[in-house]
């Protein structure tokens, strides 16, 4: 068996902590996300994965061996660096084959790993060219070629599609996810800042913030139970909408004295409604738990995003599928016809509390 | 306004030369110094080369090639230009060498004090000319000079060795001196070539298991080349201009076996040794010592363009 | 896949922090003998002259100021230093507002003839010193200042001017053109545009100049020398330090002590101001 693990993982910059106690568990073949936003320690995580960066404490192991001052190359993981680091001067065979040339392998077995993997990615045309002479995507599958000729028992990803432009992202990223399939058992660790790229891909999110772990889990879980306010916020596009709320007497009562009946007990007082654009609907000026003007209608085509300018001056977004034609500046009524969600003062979920539906 | 025209029809010369009147007025400053003191001396010194001249307020007499034929025969100064190309020759593959290494290692950024060592590599590059010629002597001195001493309590030497007052040993004292305080600035250089290799292709060799060895020779090296021939360009010409160091040091002694071709047109031109100066002559080798470094400047960079084009070509 | 699975993990022996300590370890050896000439140069500057030759060592054990104040009153030392000052603050100021002023022409401005001044710039670059010491020395005299601080001034100007010319011209140019045509849609002009806007921003440029030149101008060796031949009171420090040794060459004490006096000003300018020196050197070979 052949997962990973991160126990109390810690990393300080000098004086500065950068990881403060990461545990993390990864599964042999699965393929899990590090998302987070810019400076949140995903990258460093990842290297530290990979033997780049030291540990400063706390224990990373890949199988049963504690691997913390074990030689990179002799980790059994391989790399995808977001500037792929190809060799310039070496053709694509040279750059995927120079790590075990440099080993000593028989030329032979070299070059069948080579063409396999060329085979693979369908890079096979391409094997005489320099690194300058391809496309950014091409570029980016020699680096990956590299990472698959080492036969990893661990694939390590750093933000592999930054440098696409946005076409070819999406289209990498189905590629990735058809050669995760294609490798079987290689487990993958997966960098990224962007929440879509982590939930279509991950069979397992883990949300960073600041170097502390916010929440592991599978995309749908993170979707729809957020643990807290930032991975609420984070996941899912557009953002979720945050309503401030006080609570009296079973009811939350929004900004503009509105009050909303609550099913459901808990100790916790929740002090803000969370509500995805897609778990609304409009309805007239009156109607539905607040009212407020139409500020700006984006229409995607299948549906629109509708901002409502809320009386206590809150932008809310509404996804309406097809379309409303409502011309900007209509006041309309908002429906919380969906999951609600609701959060403590310390931006913590709580569970088991949901509006009423009458 | 003085800008660019914007109008259709290309304006007369002379309208363009009075567009651009305040870009000209601009250069007058700049214009003064290098015409005074670069452009000027370059082709005056080929002009004095003609001339019997022997000294700064004495009559010049015009005497057409007549130093140049005398240049030829002069033992004194074809030893001189040998030794010039031989001081240069010698110095400049180890100055490379060793600020290479140096530049390599200092170029690892979790290295401890990296920043301080290259400070003190770097140090005596800082260091007046004149400096480095007095605290050489005495530290080299046969007499008491600690060099000397502590060889001899190491039991290294059986008498004092006369580092500079050797004929056989004097060029490569000097040799090792000058490289000594260039190489900080030939590492600099490597170090601003090293600079040009993404970490990222460090960390993907870590990660093959590619040893450090392995990863200088096969990729580091290969990919600073093209600033390989730009530094040995600089050094050369700068090892050809090490006046000040053989001055300070020995002033080309003793016996003229330290007499680099500065040297020898200094001791020409401002006749140290109390004989008369001979302006033109010295003019003379000046400029056939000048040419040659052209010449051989050109064929470098003719070179370098080659390679480059060469490694265009095979890219394509 | 064909291959076998990557070999086994590995326990290392040394990790790569024991190995950095390792080197930092061999390097700071090497350092130290790098710099044993100055050391022993300031060590030596302490001693009296007996002591030198007791041969004990680096820390002295009874250290003295006497070799400086020999040096710096007996020697000339003290004005040799206000000589070199001189030169090198009136060279710095000439060639630093020279050179910035022609390479903003040259890099930013279209004109007829600026092809011809970038062609003759390249092909100086490579002129030796001793090469053009003669023409320049007699320029000097005919000029009357040929035995004058005022002519060593001016001629050190040149020592690195084409480089200079070179480096605030590749700094111009890669300036965006916005930023010009922001000025001219303000109405600013051409002199106050270079002035307000273009020579703040070319502040690091301006900062590697002026220390690139005064290391240039302190250290600078045939052309004071060739100037002060027939004056002896206008003598740099380079040049006064040179003359003691062939005055006094049995006084270690007091050529050390010199010596430290002339080295003293430019190691500290450098030390504060060495990423600028090494910046202006690397974008030297960059370009």
């Amino acid at each position: 068996m052949s997962g990973l693990s991160l126990q109390s993982v810690k990393k300080n910059y000098g004086a500065t902590p950068v990881i403060h106690g990461v545990d993390i568990e990864i599964e042999k073949g699965e393929f899990v996300v590090f998302v987070g936003p810019s400076g949140c320690g995903k990258s460093t995580l990842l290297r530290m994965i990979a033997g780049l960066e030291e540990i400063t404490a706390g224990d990373v192991y890949i199988g049963d061996q504690r691997v913390n001052d074990v030689d990179p190359s002799h980790r059994g993981v391989a790399m995808v660096f977001q500037t792929y680091a190809l060799y310039p001067h070496m053709s694509v065979e040279q750059n995927m084959g120079f790590g075990l040339r440099m080993n000593g392998r028989p030329r032979q077995e070299v070059a069948a790993r080579v063409a396999e993997a060329a085979r693979i990615l369908q890079i096979e045309e391409l094997l005489d060219r320099k690194p300058r002479q391809l496309s950014g995507g091409q570029r980016q599958r020699v680096a990956i070629g590299r990472a698959i000729v080492r036969d990893p028992e661990v694939f390590l990803f750093d933000e592999p599609l930054s440098n696409l432009d946005a076409e070819l992202r999406v289209a990498t990223r189905l590629e990735i996810a058809k050669l995760h399939r294609q490798l079987g058992g290689s487990t993958m660790i997966y960098v990224t800042h962007d929440q879509v790229e982590a939930m279509t891909l991950a069979d397992k999110i883990v949300v960073l913030r600041k170097g502390v772990v916010e929440q592991i889990g599978a995309p749908m879980d993170l979707y729809d139970k957020p643990a807290n306010l930032f991975v609420a916020g984070f996941i899912g596009s557009p953002k979720m909408n945050f309503l401030d709320v006080t609570v009296s007497d079973g009811s939350v009562v929004l900004k503009d004295g509105s009050s909303l009946a609550l099913t459901g007990t808990t100790k916790a007082v929740p002090t803000v409604l969370g509500i995805r654009a897609d778990q609304m609907r409009l309805a007239s000026a009156g109607e539905g738990a607040f009212s407020g003007e139409v500020s700006v209608v984006e229409r995607l085509g299948d549906a629109e995003f509708v901002y409502v300018r809320t009386a206590w001056d809150q932008e809310i977004v509404v996804r309406v599928e097809g379309g409303s034609n409502t011309p900007v500046g209509t006041t309309v009524g908002v429906v919380l016809s969906g999951r609600t969600h609701f959060f403590t003062g310390d931006g913590l979920a709580i569970e088991g509390l949901s509006l009423t539906r009458n | 306004m003085a800008t660019t025209s914007s109008t259709a029809t290309r304006p007369a010369f002379a309208a363009r030369l009075w567009q651009s009147r305040i870009d000209y007025l601009f250069l007058v400053p700049g214009m003064l110094i290098f015409g005074m003191f670069i452009l000027y001396p370059l082709f005056a010194s080929q002009y004095f080369s003609l001339l019997r001249w022997s000294g700064f307020d004495a009559n010049q007499t015009f005497i057409g090639l007549a130093n140049y034929a005398e240049l030829l025969t002069d033992k004194y100064f074809w030893d001189a230009f040998g030794r010039s190309f031989l001081f240069t020759s010698s110095t400049v593959p180890i100055q490379m060498l060793v600020s290479l290494v140096f530049a390599i290692i200092l170029n690892d950024k979790l290295l401890r004090l990296s920043a301080l060592f290259r400070t003190l590599i770097f140090l005596p590059v800082v260091t007046p000319v004149a400096v480095i010629g007095i605290v050489m002597s005495i530290i080299l001195s046969p007499f008491n000079g600690p060099i000397n001493l502590a060889m001899l309590d190491l039991q290294l030497l059986a008498r004092p060795l006369d580092f500079l007052g050797d004929p056989k040993l004097v060029l490569w004292t000097l040799a090792a001196i000058y490289v000594w305080k260039w190489v900080g600035v030939t590492m600099v250089y490597w170090l601003a070539a090293l600079q040009t290799v993404p970490a990222e292709l460090y960390e993907a060799a870590r990660l093959d298991g590619v040893k450090s060895w392995q990863m200088t020779l096969f990729v580091v090296l290969p990919m600073i080349m093209p600033f390989a021939i730009v530094i040995a360009l600089i050094s050369a010409i700068s090892a050809l201009n090490v006046f000040p160091l053989v001055q300070a040091m020995t002033q080309g002694g003793p016996y003229f076996a330290s007499e680099v071709m500065e040297v020898y047109i200094f001791r020409n031109a401002f006749a140290t040794a109390g004989a008369i100066p001979r302006l033109g002559y010295a003019s003379a080798a000046g400029v056939f010592f000048g040419a040659s470094i052209m010449g051989l400047t050109i064929l470098q960079i003719l070179a370098v363009r080659h390679l480059r084009n060469r490694e265009k070509t095979n890219g394509r | 896949m064909a291959a076998e699975a990557v070999e086994g993990i590995r326990q290392p022996l040394v990790t790569p922090r024991v190995r950095r300590w390792l080197v930092s370890a061999g390097l700071a050896a090497v350092c130290c003998i790098w710099i044993y000439p100055l050391l022993w140069m300031v060590s030596a500057s302490l001693k009296s002259n007996a002591m030198i030759f007791a041969n004990e060592g680096l820390v002295p054990s009874q250290p003295t100021f006497e070799n400086y104040v020999k040096a710096w009153n007996q020697a000339n030392i003290g004005a040799y230093f206000f000589n070199t000052l001189f030169v090198t603050v009136g060279s710095v100021a000439i060639v630093t507002i020279s050179t910035a002023m022609m390479g903003y022409v040259l890099g930013r401005r279209r004109f007829p003839g600026r092809g011809l001044i970038f062609a003759l710039i390249i092909f100086t670059i490579f002129v030796p010193q001793g090469y053009t010491i003669i023409p320049v020395f007699d320029l000097l005299t005919r000029l009357g200042i040929g035995q004058s601080l005022w002519g060593v001034m001016l001629a050190t100007s040149g020592g690195s001017f084409v480089i200079f010319v070179l480096l605030f011209a590749g700094y111009f140019s890669q300036m965006p053109n916005e930023l010009e045509e922001a000025a001219k849609m303000d109405g600013v002009g051409f002199v106050k545009t270079f002035w307000y806007v273009m020579l703040p921003l070319s502040r690091p440029i301006i900062v590697t100049v002026v220390v690139m030149q005064t290391l240039y101008a302190w250290n600078d060796f045939l052309l004071p020398l060739v100037v002060t031949l027939a004056n002896p009171a206008i003598r740099t420090l380079s040049v006064g330090v040179y003359a003691f040794k062939g005055e006094n060459f049995v006084d270690w004490g007091g050529m050390t002590a010199a010596s430290t006096i002339t080295i003293l000003p430019v190691v500290i300018l450098f030390l504060f101001l060495q990423r600028y020196f090494i910046d202006g050197l690397a974008g030297a070979v960059k370009g």
